[in-house]
């Protein structure tokens, strides 16, 4: 994993967007909205660490996704009409502790997913597969304008 | 709808419902810590108390939460006021059980953060004082809080055989674990007997420093996988985590339960938070309103 990440670091790379809401590690969703009413501010902090800045790679299709809650490595296969799939590994600072998959729609500067969140337990401080979480998640992202593929 | 239970898919409530522990004998009531407080709370019949203890000079364990008098909640003895300054502090370490008792009277002064607090001026209680009021209710869980901090206060070891063995030797038949801000006297209970729960109140905030500050740190280095509550609690050498419910994160209190580890969260007192982290897996909540009317 840290191979294919040092491999894709070493070409350039672009900004594609940030996923204001993001799909890895999916958690804040499913754990962190809904203490908001009790614990606002430790909500608000947690949104702010999954935010996600996405990087396109030299490679077609492939993005690197860095926020302080998750870095990940997502493979996204268009379909039509802005429509695709995607599916990747996700880390903790490289650690890999787990998986995304799911679909996603983009229309101008504007992308939104649906998927899943495979997610362990497993850091660095604890490296420790036993406990693994299936989440939904709703990735959101604003950036650069969708382009869509040639052909 | 499909997006509400989609949503829903990931949030599994706990089964069952968290031991609530009277915070401070129920400083939501009666002062902290008080002879009266703690008199009242085990007449009420609240499931679990928990209480603090320092050390005095010449080795006595009274009920304190800080390691000076606190100017907050006590005078002395004819009235007059602490100073607030730390250059006022009066450190137990360096007083007597007697010059505590005699010197000083808490309870009498208005807390703004319990606004109905009955209030009532009284000596400092001890450790003997509280365990004789403990006798005759055996079915009372007991959270023995060891309130050491560093060079603030007597050794570690010193902490640990004074307030255990007066404990023991009284043989009460009531459930009971023991924490504390920092490992070391855990560590030192452990020697003594490694069959007492222990349960690491982390993360410790060092006197002077901002707490939010402090907070924030834990917070950074356990998103970003730095820190993680089972490595913690495996280094200190404990058998539980206390957490205050600001920095606890639900996914990470769920794994490490999961992974076997006991945790309390603390002190919630609000309905609406002891119901929302009621949900969680946790073995207990620490409150000043075990009464179940927190506002």
């Amino acid at each position: 994993m840290i191979l294919l990440v040092a491999i894709a670091l070493a070409q350039p790379f672009r900004f594609d967007r940030v996923d204001i809401l993001a799909e890895d590690p999916g958690t804040w969703i499913n754990y962190d909205l809904p203490q908001a009413p009790v614990a606002f501010t430790q909500t608000a902090v947690r949104l702010v660490e999954q935010v996600s800045v996405q990087w396109q790679l030299p490679v077609t299709n492939l993005y690197l996704g860095t926020s302080i809650a998750s870095q990940s490595l997502t493979y996204e296969l268009p379909w039509k009409h802005g429509l695709g799939v995607h599916g990747g590994l996700q880390t903790s600072l490289l650690l890999p502790r787990g998986a995304v998959l799911g679909a996603h729609w983009r229309t101008g500067r504007v992308r939104l997913g649906l998927g899943a969140s495979v997610i362990s337990s497993a850091t660095w401080a604890h490296v420790d597969y036993s406990q693994w979480h299936v989440l939904p998640t709703i990735g959101v992202g604003v950036g650069r304008k969708y382009e869509a593929p040639a052909g | 709808m499909f997006l509400l239970w989609f949503l829903a898919c990931g949030l599994v409530d706990a089964e069952g419902e968290p031991r609530i522990e009277a915070h401070r004998c129920a400083a939501g009531y009666y002062p902290e810590n008080s002879a009266t407080g703690c008199a009242k709370a085990l007449e009420a019949g609240f499931g679990t108390l928990e209480f603090d203890l320092v050390l005095t000079r010449d080795d006595v364990a009274v009920i304190h939460h800080d390691p000076f008098v606190n100017p907050e909640i006590c005078t002395l003895a004819d009235g007059t006021r602490l100073g607030e300054e730390e250059a006022d502090r009066v450190y137990f370490k360096d007083i007597t059980a007697a010059e505590a008792r005699a010197g000083y009277l808490c309870g009498g002064i208005e807390v703004e953060d319990f606004p109905t607090q009955a209030l009532v001026d009284e000596p400092i209680m001890t450790w003997a004082e509280l365990l004789d009021m403990i006798e005759g209710h055996p079915d009372v869980y007991l959270h023995i809080d060891i309130k050491w901090e560093g060079d603030l206060s007597r050794p570690p070891d010193t902490y640990a055989r004074v307030v255990m063995e007066e404990f023991w030797a009284r043989e009460l038949p009531n459930d009971y674990y023991v924490s504390a801000e920092y490992p070391e006297p855990l560590q030192e209970v452990e020697k003594l007997d490694s069959s007492v729960v222990t349960s690491w109140s982390w993360p410790s905030f060092p006197d002077g420093e901002s707490t939010t500050l402090v907070a924030i740190g834990h917070e950074l280095q356990t998103t970003l996988g730095t820190e993680d509550l089972v490595q913690l609690a495996n280094d200190a050498k404990v058998d539980e985590l206390n957490i205050p419910w600001q920095v606890a994160d639900r996914r990470r209190v769920e794994d490490a339960v999961a992974s076997g580890l006991p945790i309390q969260l603390w002190t919630l007192n609000t309905a609406a938070g002891l119901e929302a982290f009621g949900k969680w897996p946790v073995e207990a909540l620490i409150t000043d309103y075990p009464a179940g009317d927190a506002p």
